[in-house]
């Protein structure tokens, strides 16, 4: 099998990875709560890996280090903590549900409003006066994600921090396709609340996400419960990263976690960076070639884009060719709306979805080739199922 | 011999403050504060029984929040 569907999470895992996750069965105590060896071992096992992402996103402090279940989890953590009644938030057009419908929802409940900032492709300057002009009086938060989930295109994030620090607005960035891909630096970047998952590009198990906090604005807790601390009091106690991660930590998650990091920096991650953008281009090129093809965005460029594109094959459903590239070709790919509907709203695609190719470190040129002469079949003599 | 206890209201911060430590070359270890130095806490203590008084001070100098030292002689 060919497996492009790494957006959604890299497969295979490093071998590194896998053994980790199994060894961490040896010490499985629950960190944090006890006092006896085993405990201790886990302890140190979960603030190694909260180190490890420190030194990896540039963040001082360990303890602002947040153990999630998921990107999605962050996420909801900083919205449902930050916001209350009155309360006006930014976010890009290319947004992700996991950042839409808590927003929504808070809508809903006539808590807060947000206003959407088109995000225009290539021209940075045009998407930071859309973020400029959308930002109000009441305006508390901008969310955005690095990059698109469906069409690969990065968001100046940078300049879109900093206006918000001009502003006095809270900034949170969703980096559920650049980290581990793109350098992320919370000293450098007016990040306030980092967002990412454990299990894409930081090469992970599933199940483990990270919240980290670089503002001094501590949101309010998602969820309550014990934490190995403070217990003698019935409220949850503020100190971090214990405020946030109520009940036992996942920590094969996080063992696993810290492996995927380390084979990442084994690698480089530039240099993934850059052998995922190189087969990219290249299948963007090929794809190209091929009539009936539709591609999205312009051609994906290390400067604009991180490595994923997503194209369609004119009267072939974008579902129905995933099928087939999976089912023929034994090629999996992801097909739909990719929980993005506001991305595809942005590139007309809402109705028809698109198909989403992903490359990781593991996947080759040939690989992409076959893919390439998988799409040229389907569009010449599989058009018609 | 003396045991000097560094008191910290949750693991994570006592083991960084024993990893601060260790970076100056003064070894100790992480264990449960004992019920009776802190009723009020459910935390982790650094234990050390040298170079004491610097290593306070590091701590201290570091931006470490303590709940209490405590010295046990044993």
């Amino acid at each position: 099998m060919i497996y492009l569907d790494n957006a959604a999470t890299t497969f295979p895992k490093p071998e590194t990875v896998r053994t980790n996750v199994v060894k961490s069965f040896n010490f499985h105590a629950n960190p944090g709560r006890a006092g006896h060896k085993l405990s201790m071992v886990a302890s140190e096992k979960v603030y190694s890996c909260r180190q490890l992402l420190c030194d990896f996103f540039h963040h001082d402090l360990a303890e602002k280090v947040i153990f999630t279940p998921s990107c999605t989890f962050s996420v909801n953590t900083v919205i449902k903590g930050v916001l209350s009644k009155g309360d006006h938030v930014v976010i890009s057009s290319l947004e992700h549900n996991s950042v839409v419908r808590p927003l929504e929802r808070l809508k809903e409940e006539g808590i807060i409003n947000y206003s959407v900032a088109k995000v225009t492709e290539g021209d940075n300057d045009q998407t930071f006066e859309a973020f400029r002009s959308a930002i109000n009086k009441n305006t508390r938060l901008v969310i955005c994600t690095h990059a698109s989930n469906v069409f690969g295109v990065k968001l100046p994030i940078s300049r879109i921090g900093s206006l918000c620090r001009y502003y006095g607005i809270l900034f949170c960035v969703d980096a559920a396709q650049t980290a581990g891909v793109e350098p992320i630096s919370m000293q450098d970047m007016p990040i306030d609340y980092l967002c990412l998952p454990g299990h894409k590009g930081l090469y992970g198990p599933s199940g483990i996400g990270v919240l980290i906090i670089g503002s001094d604005t501590i949101p309010k807790s998602l969820c309550e419960g014990g934490t190995g601390s403070g217990s003698h009091i019935l409220s949850q106690p503020e100190i971090l990263p214990d405020k946030f991660e109520s009940g036992t930590l996942n920590l094969p998650g996080i063992v696993g976690l810290e492996a995927g990091i380390k084979f990442v920096n084994s690698k480089g991650m530039d240099r993934i960076f850059k052998h995922e953008m190189m087969l990219i281009s290249h299948l963007y090129d090929e794809l190209s070639k091929i009539g009936g093809v539709t591609l999205y965005t312009n051609r994906p460029e290390i400067s604009t884009h991180v490595p994923l594109l997503s194209f369609n094959i004119e009267g072939v459903d974008s579902e129905t060719l995933a099928s087939t590239l999976d089912n023929k070709y034994m090629i999996a790919t992801r097909g739909g709306l990719h929980c993005s509907p506001l991305a595809h709203r942005s590139y007309g695609t809402d109705e028809i979805g698109t198909v989403r190719i992903s490359p990781s470190v593991f996947t080759t040129k040939r690989q992409i080739d076959d893919l390439a002469a998988a799409v040229r079949n389907i569009a010449k003599t599989d058009k018609k199922i | 011999m003396e045991n000097r206890y560094f008191m910290f209201p949750s693991i994570t911060i006592a083991v960084k403050a024993k990893n601060m430590l260790e970076n100056y070359g003064i070894h100790g270890y992480v264990q449960k504060t004992p019920k009776n130095f802190n009723k009020n806490s459910c935390g982790y203590s650094v234990l050390i029984n040298n170079r004491e008084d610097e290593a306070l001070e590091i701590l201290k100098s570091k931006g470490f929040v303590m709940l209490g030292v405590k010295d046990i002689t044993v």
